[in-house]
């Protein structure tokens, strides 16, 4: 075969392509479509490595050296944060100590006290009505806004603040003698890193599959074509060559318009939430060599898939005329191909964890067992089809109609099935994974509590304003300290020091007097006997050699045990009333907590309330919040936001893999118009019609849940076992998943009947 | 069509007698028409003059028509002449039908009018032919057949000229 | 004379344009067989789906056994057709995953009858229209000729009133369209159906009692002793 007559053939696939008319145009723009959104999307996972690691150089741009360097005075330091709405406010306190105190590179000078550099959103915030609330906290003023370099993401809320040297050196800061380091290579868990393995094969593997079912879309009338040139004389190579030229196109139109969605999408990631982050628009590169895979991949992959489409309408020119029976499937390459991937799960190739051979093993196993998903499902929708007999007319014509091509509804449903899978995969590992993360409402999730840190010295003060804080139920004020056995290395308790209020509200004893002594037992630690003898310690060096005895107390002798409440807390495993300790026994700078019981229905607003009422304080009193009304904290945050991406993501592959169904049910009417049409003509209800173009697109679906459902849990049996977390099932959202599905294929067939209605007009009985 | 070289054809299968020969005739090609005695008698006679055929026997206390005929060698040679000529096809071209069509065009009457009754009465001839045609066994069908292939025939050149009048009419009128 | 079974006055339809019907009239009597005729583009289809009330006229009445099918709504109208009427088309009218037996069991089961009396009801009338031997086949895979039998067996099945050709033999050569012509006409005259019989085809026509002719929306019969 001569170059020009290869030249021909394609420019004829080509023009195939775009010039025959509304339909191939139809066509043409689906793949296209089709197929962009992929790329997008393989564009957006290639540059993830360069967000990554911009983001790991701005992280690590404003850490603190404190090795004490020759000459150079120092920057004290104190990392410090507050919540504001659920959301994290990183503000760094710092004092320059003289002339020559380091800052960090991107800050253009240290602030002076009373001033501030904030980030642009902290800026923005603080300007606007909603950061009324947050001003008490940092009313410094806005010296500047910090550059690109020192905010990680731009959403972030970050404040570098100057404070008197006083202040900072009370608190025991942190001497900076310079800021920034190179980013550490940081050593994953085996369980994340199989988690993340996983994950990106979750994702990126129905994009995949959806280009190859991109590039099959209105495959049948494709065929018919390629036969009837078949017929006319063309070789079989020809045809090959032509179909090539086909899908090439679409691919090519699909890159572009991808490339373009990704350019324009980009300019946008600063500014719109994605999973509940932003990213840098400069951060958002695809790395070359990823970028060069997938120009080559996308292609190369609709190619071969029109061609392995193509096997059959190849080698029988009348496949059109006749359609006789497709050759049976077969089962055991099938099996084969994910008995692999589970093999290759369980056993690892019995390589040691997060080696290199164990990540390929990993990601393998779980990417055949997805690929499983979309290969098993032609056979099954073929056996259970030819299993099945009886039931209405509707039904007999839809099952009639997959016996003789299961196959073009299987591989649009394996799409959408496979995308269930790697949903329900994810979702489970994320539950189990995060199972501790208890959202609010959750039965298991502790009483609302606000805790203040702060000084002993400013203990009282503290107390009485978050006493008179809206919301505020009681204030207990918690002293913690530790006892060592007397004489011994190191055996040692926690303690606190409490009233009897607190103890009934926090350790839920109710018959406290003052001079009780509790002891906790839990599973993790064994209290001290009732009458040793303990000591408190002050370790001036690092070695034992340099302790000093501080101060000593033996626990008594009426000393009452009891069980940990479950959620108590406190954090100690002696709770002594003041009266069984004299008070000179405590060391004087140690830090108190005060304890604010607050209602289950606090609002964000009298949350705020509460962490501006020691505001006054600065560094000095620290608020932290534990389940208190609607605001979640990062954990669960990022969780939720996990969680909403996935939806989200599952319900967009969804609503893509939608599209190709509606098209292989436009397309099914168009083929049988006629037929159609003369069966209404002579009586025929449409009803009994358009039911059984559902049963022929509700049947696949079924099938297709049905498997995702076991290859999803069974996946995701296969990764818990790896990172050996119990599995915890969310049976709610899976339900809600599958019932997407389920749904969309009634949307689906709702949708056609408007074509329906349409093709059996008289005006399909006219012969064409 | 010739009844002589049909006659000589029919005695090729043997000697006969004159009613025989008539009873075969007409049940082969009759076709509701059957022969007259006269007709047979005729023709008979002036075979047996020409030498094609000869008596080859009388019966026994039969009458005049009891008399056998058999082929002879000349006769044979005459029905393979027969054979091999072919039949002069028909070129029906003095069409009454279509100077009807004419004249009723030229004389402003409708023409149209003039080609459904003969669809008509073609029509009806064809169905009384394919009537007999589904009682009939091979042979009448067959000659059904012939006869409704003319009629379709006809009326094929009559659809077509009906679909065609008006430009007739420009023509004729013209 | 008997009172025709299915009657058209006056039809008009018209397809944006252009008028298919404009003003024809027929009627047809029970147990016969009438053939419409008529120059291509003439508005014989259109007659023929007007009178089997799968179009409605823009004027004039279409009457079937008393009721005014042209004022029928859709849905009796639809029941009508399936149990009343058979149809028969050109090509293409059975469905191509069925098999043959169960193409012509498909108007009994959508009755609601069993598929085991269905099919067996089928089987006898593939026999009656000699394609016994295609039951199990599909459409795709039997020839021309075999397939319009089956579709006249379908339409025969539920015993029609009235069946509906519309070219019937359009697709067939002439020995074969002669073969179903005279099987469907049988099969019709055994039953007491009516035929209302599209064709181009003379030798076609002839298998009918009556012809009607459509020139350019209108009707003519022509009557003589
Ligand atoms: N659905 C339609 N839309 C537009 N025009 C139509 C439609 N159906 C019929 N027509 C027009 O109405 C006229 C009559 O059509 P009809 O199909 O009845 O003709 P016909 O006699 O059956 O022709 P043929 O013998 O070629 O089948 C034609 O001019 C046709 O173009
Ligand atoms: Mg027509």
């Amino acid at each position: 075969m001569n170059v020009r007559g290869w030249m021909s053939d394609l420019v004829l696939g080509v023009r195939l392509a775009v010039g025959g008319g509304r339909t191939s145009w139809a066509r043409l723009a689906l793949s296209a479509v089709g197929i962009a959104i992929a790329t997008a999307v393989l564009l957006v996972a290639a540059s993830a490595g360069t967000m990554h690691q911009e983001r790991e150089v701005r992280q690590y741009a404003d850490f603190v050296q404190d090795a004490p360097v020759e000459g150079v005075d120092p920057t004290l330091t104190d990392r410090n944060y507050t919540e504001f709405r659920g959301d994290h406010v990183a503000l760094t306190y710092v004092a320059a100590t003289g002339p020559s105190s380091p800052k960090p590179a991107g800050l253009p000078e240290l602030p002076a006290a009373g001033e501030m550099y904030a980030s642009p959103a902290l800026a923005e915030l603080l300007a606007s009505p909603e950061g009324e609330l947050l001003l008490p906290r940092v009313p410094e003023k806005v010296a500047g806004t910090l550059p690109q370099g020192m905010v990680e993401l731009p959403g972030d809320l970050v404040a570098w603040i100057g404070v008197d040297e006083k202040t900072l050196a009370d608190i025991d800061a942190v001497p900076a003698y310079g800021f920034g380091s190179d980013p550490e290579a940081a050593s994953l868990d085996p369980g994340l890193l199989a988690l993340l393995l996983v994950g990106a094969v979750v994702l990126l593997l129905p994009v995949f599959i959806f280009v190859t079912s991109a590039s099959r879309i209105a495959g049948a009338e494709r065929d018919r074509r390629l036969s009837a040139l078949r017929l006319v004389g063309s070789g079989s190579r020809q045809v090959r060559r032509i179909a090539a030229a086909e899908s090439l196109a679409g691919a090519f139109v699909g890159l572009v318009l991808g490339a373009v969605v990704f350019v324009v999408a980009r300019q946008f990631t600063d500014r719109i939430d994605l999973f509940g982050e932003r990213a840098y628009v400069s951060d958002v590169v695809p790395d070359p060599v990823l970028t060069a895979l997938i120009v080559l991949l996308i292609p190369a992959l609709s190619v071969l898939t029109a061609l392995f489409a193509l096997r059959r309408t190849i080698i029988e020119p009348l496949g059109v005329v006749r359609q006789s029976k497709p050759v049976r499937r077969r089962l055991w390459w099938r099996l084969a191909l994910i008995m692999l991937g589970v093999v290759l799960l369980t056993t690892q190739l019995g390589a040691a964890d997060n080696s290199d051979t164990w990540a390929w093993a990993v990601s393998g196993g779980a990417a055949l067992l997805l690929i499983g998903v979309p290969v098993l499902l032609p056979w099954l929708v073929e056996r259970v089809a030819g299993q099945v007999s009886g039931g209405p007319t509707s039904w007999l014509l839809a099952v009639r109609r997959l016996q003789l091509d299961s196959g073009t509804s299987a591989r649009v449903v394996g799409g959408v099935a496979v995308v269930l899978a790697g949903a329900i995969t994810l979702q489970t590992v994320l539950m189990s994974v995060e199972g501790v993360v208890g959202l609010p409402g959750g039965e298991d999730a502790p009483p609302g509590a606000v805790e203040v840190s702060t000084s002993q010295e400013l203990a009282s003060a503290v107390s009485a304003e978050v006493a008179a804080a809206d919301g505020v139920d009681a204030v207990h004020t918690l002293r913690y300290t530790s006892f060592y056995e007397a004489s011994t290395t190191d055996n040692a308790w926690g303690a606190v020091v409490v009233d009897c209020a607190a103890v009934r509200d926090l350790v839920r004893v109710r018959d406290c007097t003052d001079g009780d002594v509790y002891l906790m037992r839990d599973e993790y630690q064994m209290p001290p006997e009732p009458g040793t003898a303990l000591e408190q310690r002050d370790y001036q060096g690092t070695s034992n050699a340099d302790l000093v005895v501080t101060g000593t107390w033996s626990v008594p002798a009426d000393a009452k045990y009891f069980d940990r409440p479950d959620n108590s807390s406190v954090y100690a495993t002696i709770v002594v009333t003041p009266g069984a300790i004299a008070a000179a026994a405590l060391p004087q700078d140690e830090s108190a907590t005060v304890y604010a019981m607050v209602s289950h229905d606090l609002t964000s607003d009298q949350l705020e309330g509460i962490r501006n009422s020691v505001a006054a304080h600065r560094v000095g009193a620290h608020v932290y919040s534990f389940n208190t009304g609607p605001d979640l904290d990062d954990n669960q945050q990022t969780y939720v936001a996990i969680r909403t991406g996935l939806y989200a993501g599952s319900i967009f592959t969804l609503l893509l893999a939608g599209i190709s169904l509606l098209v292989l049910a436009l397309e099914h009417i168009r083929e049988r118009r006629r037929t159609l049409a003369m069966l209404t003509a002579s009586g025929v209800p449409r009803g009994v019609l358009g039911r059984s173009l559902l049963w022929q697109v509700a049947l696949p679906i079924v099938l297709g849940v049905v498997v995702a459902l076991l290859t999803g849990i069974g996946l995701a049996a296969l990764v818990m076992r790896l990172t050996e977390d119990p599995m915890v099932v969310d049976w709610a959202g899976v339900a809600l998943l599958c019932a997407g599905a389920i749904a969309l294929s009634l949307l689906v067939s709702a949708m056609t009947m408007p074509f329906l209605r349409n093709a059996t007009r008289l005006s399909a009985l006219r012969t064409e | 069509m010739s009844i002589g070289h049909t006659l000589l054809g029919l005695l090729e299968g043997g000697p006969r007698h004159g009613y025989d020969l008539k009873r075969a005739y007409d049940e082969h090609f009759g076709h509701g028409r059957p022969l007259h005695y006269g007709q047979v008698y005729a023709t008979l006679s002036r075979l047996l003059k020409n030498g094609l055929i000869e008596e080859s026997g009388v019966e026994q206390g039969g009458g005049p028509d009891r008399k056998r005929y058999a082929v002879t060698a000349e006769g044979v040679t005459d029905v393979d002449t027969w054979l091999g000529t072919p039949e002069k096809p028909e070129l029906y071209m003095q069409s009454t039908l279509y100077t009807k069509v004419v004249i009723a065009l030229m004389s402003e009457r409708d023409a149209q009018d003039v080609l459904d009754t003969q669809r008509h009465a073609h029509l009806r001839a064809m169905r009384e032919l394919t009537a007999r045609k589904r009682g009939g066994d091979l042979a009448d069908q067959l000659i059904c057949d012939h006869a409704l292939f003319h009629l379709e025939a006809d009326l094929r050149w009559l659809e077509l000229t009906a679909a065609r009048i008006d430009e007739l009419r420009n023509q004729v009128t013209s | 004379m008997t009172q025709p079974l299915l009657a058209a006055t006056g039809v008009v339809k018209s397809f944006g344009p252009t008028k298919a019907l404009d003003g024809a009239n027929m009627s047809v009597r029970a147990g016969e067989v009438v053939a419409v005729m008529g120059p291509s583009g003439s508005g014989k289809s259109t007659m023929l789906h007007c009178l089997a009330g799968i179009i409605q006229p823009d004027a004039g009445t279409v009457m079937y056994d008393g009721k005014e099918l042209s004022a029928m709504p859709d849905q009796p109208r639809s029941t009508l057709r399936r149990t009343e009427f058979g149809f028969v088309f050109q090509f293409g009218q059975l469905v191509p995953e069925l098999s043959c037996i169960e193409n012509v069991a498909l108007p009994m089961r959508l009755g609601g009858m069993k598929r085991r009396d269905a099919e067996a009801k089928a089987r006898t009338w593939l026999d009656r229209l000699e394609v016994g031997e295609v039951a199990a086949k599909r459409p795709g895979e039997v020839s021309g000729g075999q397939g319009q039998r089956v579709a006249v067996a379908r339409a025969l099945v539920t015993g029609p009133r009235v069946i509906f050709a519309d070219e019937p033999t359009g697709a067939l050569d002439s020995l074969n369209g002669e073969h179903v012509m005279r099987l469907l006409t049988e099969a019709a005259k055994d039953t007491g159906a009516a035929v209302i019989l599209v064709t181009h085809e003379p030798r076609v026509a002839a298998y009918s009692d009556r012809e009607v002719i459509v020139r350019d929306g209108h009707t003519r019969q022509v009557e003589f002793a």
